[in-house]
């Protein structure tokens, strides 16, 4: 407890900072509002039901997403990771398209697919699928391989090594990608909201600057802090669980 | 009802070159050798993990060759245990159990737990435990599916002098016990002299059962210092020249030679010999190309080693057995 209480002093001071600096006589409110008004203006916006709104658009977006891209990088980083002929195939093109910025392809979603969901939810997936695929790679890739010639040699057929051996032991490379993707999905699709559709917590920011409104700005860009801290939070506990093996001396 | 556990022959794969050995049911036969003369190899062709060039494998008499290592009934016990990092203890002797559908499991779990005198270790990951208790965990997951063959490359070499050798010989006595074919690799001698009920030595992929490694280890009764970094180690019905730095007399020594290091002639030598002693052989054994032998010597037992053509020159005489001084170690006794 001590320690988590810690962490948070460095928060409070920050926002004390920010409230302090505001507040000077030079500073106009219109431009750098301070931390308080910051607050006051998202539990408005919470009320309004407006943020809330966006905010479950946004993470609707961003979980269907990032899920998506995370099974299928599971599954094809498996496949991939035990076969090798697969491998050869599918990571040079993995290898080509992993550089290219997962918001540089939102141009071209928005003309394939218009004004729609699907831009954003594509991105994202992106973001979330190349990673995970390497990761997942290379977590078969670290399976020591007595450990699966024992599992073989005890009468384990292809599909029980897999999902017995293979998959478990490869959890903690898939979480490391996990980890990293989970935040960046997020930011993803707050880019692309802002870039193509009318709705979700980056067409809000795209409001507010429209109607020069930086408290709600900064509202949701707290929001998104919040949420994304949320998210992290989720891996690292989901990760603690899944992975019990690597840091308990028992079950 | 086939008397072999094990048949092995004109095996190649990898480095091996037509390998051929057997095991009768319940005997435990150790492979000894270098580093990469094809130890693990032999273990990998004979588990199925590795598809031999040429040549059978037959297990219990059924020809196991074409069959995948999941429908052969082996256990393995690989170098670094192997252990599922992922699961319990119980979860790890479970698992062979799961994997072939067999009932009970829990009850069949719980009892090799307690042969093996586990039991509150079942709940523990592998990664927090000791040497020691991985050895075991991994010889009851070997066991308790029942195998036809068991096989293990050099599972205690993680361990060290005192715990290898207390473990081994708590090994040995489990597999007696379950009589279970077993077939064990090396590259320590002591090791293959106190575990095997038959010793295959391979070089370079090549099986030569003429080397002897049997291990004299003779406790001294007193040293007496002498110069030049020897000593004169008395074993009450004789002594021997041994070489040993300034020993305290007051310490308990043991020297060991092997088998190799001794010379057995049925006449006295010419001329004066260092460390030459009267012996009786009292049994002999034919191993290859070579004659094992156990020599009486006053109240002490040594084996020797004889290439097979001098045994009829030997054959129920009385004997001399020169121990070579530079095959002798002298160690301080350990409790």
């Amino acid at each position: 407890m001590g320690r988590k209480i810690k962490t948070l002093i460095p928060v409070f001071l920050f926002f004390a900072v920010w409230e302090t600096v505001a507040r000077l006589p030079s500073v106009p409110h219109y431009l750098f509002p301070p931390f308080s008004k910051v607050i006051i203006k998202l539990l408005e916006e919470i009320a309004k039901g407006d943020l809330v709104k966006n905010t479950f658009i946004t993470l609707y977006r961003v979980g269907i997403g990032f899920f998506a891209g995370t099974i299928t990088g599971i599954v094809l980083g498996l496949a991939s990771g035990i076969s090798e002929k697969l491998n050869e195939t599918i990571s040079p093109i993995v290898a080509l398209l992993y550089p290219i910025p997962s918001i540089g392809w939102i141009p071209v979603l928005m003309v394939w697919f218009g004004i729609s969901d699907a831009v954003p939810i594509i991105a994202i997936f992106i973001c979330s699928f190349f990673p995970i695929y390497m990761n997942a790679v290379r977590g078969v890739k670290s399976v020591d391989s007595n450990v699966i010639n024992a599992a073989r040699t005890m009468g384990a057929n292809k599909l029980t090594l897999i999902k017995n051996v293979i998959l478990p032991l490869s959890m903690p490379n898939i979480f490391t990608g996990l980890k990293i993707e989970s935040g960046m999905s997020l930011r993803t699709g707050v880019v692309a909201e802002m870039l193509a559709i009318p709705s979700g917590l980056g067409y809000m920011l795209m409001k507010g600057e429209s109607l020069i409104d930086v408290k709600l700005m900064f509202a949701v860009l707290l929001s998104i802090a919040l949420i994304s801290v949320i998210i992290d939070f989720g891996v690292k506990f989901l990760e603690k669980k899944v992975l019990i093996w690597q840091n308990s001396a028992s079950k | 009802m086939a008397e072999f556990g094990l048949e092995v022959t004109s095996l190649y794969a990898g480095i091996l070159k037509n390998i051929n050995l057997s095991l009768k049911k319940g005997e435990i036969g150790v492979v000894f050798g270098p580093n990469g003369a094809g130890k693990t190899t032999l273990l990998n062709a004979i588990s199925g993990i590795l598809t031999p060039k040429n040549g059978r494998v037959r297990i219990n008499g059924k020809d196991v060759t074409d069959i995948p290592p999941e429908h052969r009934n082996v256990a393995y016990i690989f170098q670094n245990l192997a252990l599922f990092p992922h699961l319990t203890v119980f979860e790890n002797i479970a698992f062979p159990l799961k994997v072939k559908k067999e009932k009970n499991i829990k009850e069949k779990v719980e009892f090799i737990l307690k042969k093996l005198e586990i039991s509150e270790l079942e709940n523990r990951f592998p990664g927090k435990l000791s040497g020691g208790e991985k050895q075991r965990v991994a010889i009851a997951r070997a066991l308790v599916s029942n195998p036809d063959i068991l096989l293990m490359d050099e599972p205690f070499s993680s361990l060290d002098f005192e715990m290898r050798k207390f473990i081994r010989q708590e090994f040995v006595g489990i597999i007696k016990n379950y009589r279970i074919t077993t077939l064990f690799v090396t590259h320590d001698p002591y090791e293959a002299e106190e575990t095997a009920d038959i010793i295959f030595t391979i070089k370079n992929g090549k099986i030569e059962n003429n080397q002897n490694f049997e291990i004299n280890r003779l406790k001294i009764s007193r040293i007496k210092p002498l110069n030049n970094g020897m000593a004169i180690a008395d074993f009450e019905t004789f002594s021997l020249i041994v070489p040993v730095c300034n020993p305290n007399p007051d310490k308990n020594y043991i020297a060991e030679f092997s088998a190799d290091s001794i010379y057995v002639s049925s006449f006295k030598p010419p001329v004066p010999t260092l460390n030459t002693i009267k012996g009786k052989i009292v049994s002999h054994r034919k191993n290859g190309e070579r004659i094992i032998l156990k020599l009486l010597t006053g109240n002490r037992i040594i084996t020797g080693n004889i290439p097979l053509y001098m045994w009829n020159e030997i054959k129920g005489k009385d004997v001399f057995i020169i121990v070579k001084y530079r095959g002798i170690k002298v160690k301080e006794e350990t409790k």
